[in-house]
C-alpha cells in the first residue's frame, strides 16, 4: 500500500538557514552618499567627459580603468555615472 | 448638579471635586482652592507649559490637603491658612513634576546626540571601507561595487559580468571582509 508518510531510513536533508545579506540597504545608502558628496572637486580637476561616463555606465569594459578610479574621488562625476546607471537600470526594466 | 466648580474670580479654571485618582477633595478644601486658582494655576502653568497638566495637579493637591485635614482634624489640630497650605502643597507638586520634566528632557536629549553620533560613525565607517575597496581591489570588484551601490541585484550585476549572482555577491563580500580585516573595523552583523 502506498502512503504518503516519508520512506523509512530516508535521509531528510537538513534545510538549509537563509544567509543574512552581506551588506545592508544602509551601508549601501550611506556608500553611495559617500561617493555623492564627499569629493567636491568643484574646479572639476581631471574630469574625463559625460561621454565616457556613459560608456562606463553602459559598455564598462571599453573604458579606462584611470576614469573608474576617478569616480571614485570625484563626486560631480561619480552622480552624472550615477544617472547613467540608473537610466540603463530603467531601460532594462523596461524591456523586461 | 455640576460636581466642577468654577474658580471665583476666573472662569478659565474649572474644578472637579474628585481630583484624576478619583480622591475626594473637601467642600472647604474646593472653596479654598477656588480662591486661590486664578494665581496658583498660571504660576503652575508657566513652569510646566500646559494647563491640563498644571489644573491636574492643583487638584490632586486638593485632594491630598483634604485628607491631611481629616488627619488633623483626628488629632484635633487645625489648619490656620487654608489658602496658604493647599498652596504650598500645590508648589511641591509642581517642583516634582518640573523635576520629572527636565529629566525627562535631558534623557530624550542625550538619546538624540547618541543617535546623531552613530549615524556619523556608522557613515564614517561605510566611507573607510569603501574607499579601502576602491582603492585597493581589482576593476571587476569596484564595478560590482559601484552598481551595487546604485541598487542593481546581485543576478543583474553577475549577467553584466558573466558571473552568478552569487559569485559577484561572493567578490564584494570578500572584498568586504579583507578591507574590513585591514582597517581592523568589526562585522556589525556579526
Amino acid at each position: 500500500m502506498i502512503t504518503n508518510s516519508p520512506l523509512l531510513g530516508a535521509r531528510i536533508k537538513p534545510k538549509k538557514a537563509k544567509s543574512s545579506p552581506s551588506v545592508d540597504k544602509e551601508f549601501l545608502r550611506l556608500g553611495k552618499e559617500h561617493f555623492a558628496e564627499d569629493f567636491p572637486n568643484p574646479t572639476r580637476k581631471g574630469c574625463p567627459p559625460d561621454s565616457t561616463l556613459e560608456l562606463l555606465a553602459n559598455k564598462p569594459t571599453e573604458v579606462e580603468e584611470s576614469v573608474l578610479s576617478h569616480i571614485s574621488s570625484c563626486s560631480p562625476c561619480y552622480r552624472t555615472y550615477s544617472q547613467f546607471l540608473q537610466e540603463q537600470m530603467r531601460k532594462a526594466q523596461s524591456q523586461s | 448638579m455640576d460636581p466642577r466648580r468654577e474658580a471665583t474670580s476666573s472662569p478659565r479654571f474649572l474644578l472637579n471635586s474628585v481630583d484624576l485618582s478619583g480622591r475626594e477633595i473637601h467642600p472647604t478644601v474646593l472653596s479654598a482652592a477656588c480662591r486661590i486658582a486664578p494665581k496658583a494655576i498660571p504660576y503652575a502653568e508657566r513652569l510646566l507649559g500646559d494647563p491640563a497638566v498644571a489644573v491636574n495637579l492643583f487638584e490632586q493637591a486638593a485632594a491630598s490637603v483634604s485628607e491631611a485635614i481629616k488627619t488633623k482634624q483626628a488629632n484635633g489640630s487645625v489648619v490656620r491658612d487654608l489658602g496658604a497650605y493647599l498652596f504650598r502643597a500645590y508648589i511641591r507638586l509642581v517642583s516634582e513634576a518640573k523635576r520629572r520634566d527636565a529629566a525627562l528632557q535631558e534623557a530624550l536629549d542625550a538619546q538624540a546626540e547618541n543617535q546623531i553620533w552613530h549615524r556619523d560613525l556608522v557613515r564614517a565607517e561605510a566611507a573607510l571601507l569603501l574607499d579601502e575597496i576602491m582603492g585597493t581591489c581589482d576593476r571587476l570588484t569596484r564595478e560590482v561595487a559601484f552598481r551595487r551601490l546604485e541598487g542593481l541585484s546581485w543576478k543583474e550585476i553577475g549577467e553584466l559580468y558573466g558571473l552568478s549572482g552569487h559569485a559577484a555577491e561572493a567578490r564584494f563580500s570578500k572584498a568586504l571582509d579583507r578591507a574590513r580585516k585591514r582597517l581592523k573595523i568589526q562585522n556589525r552583523e556579526g
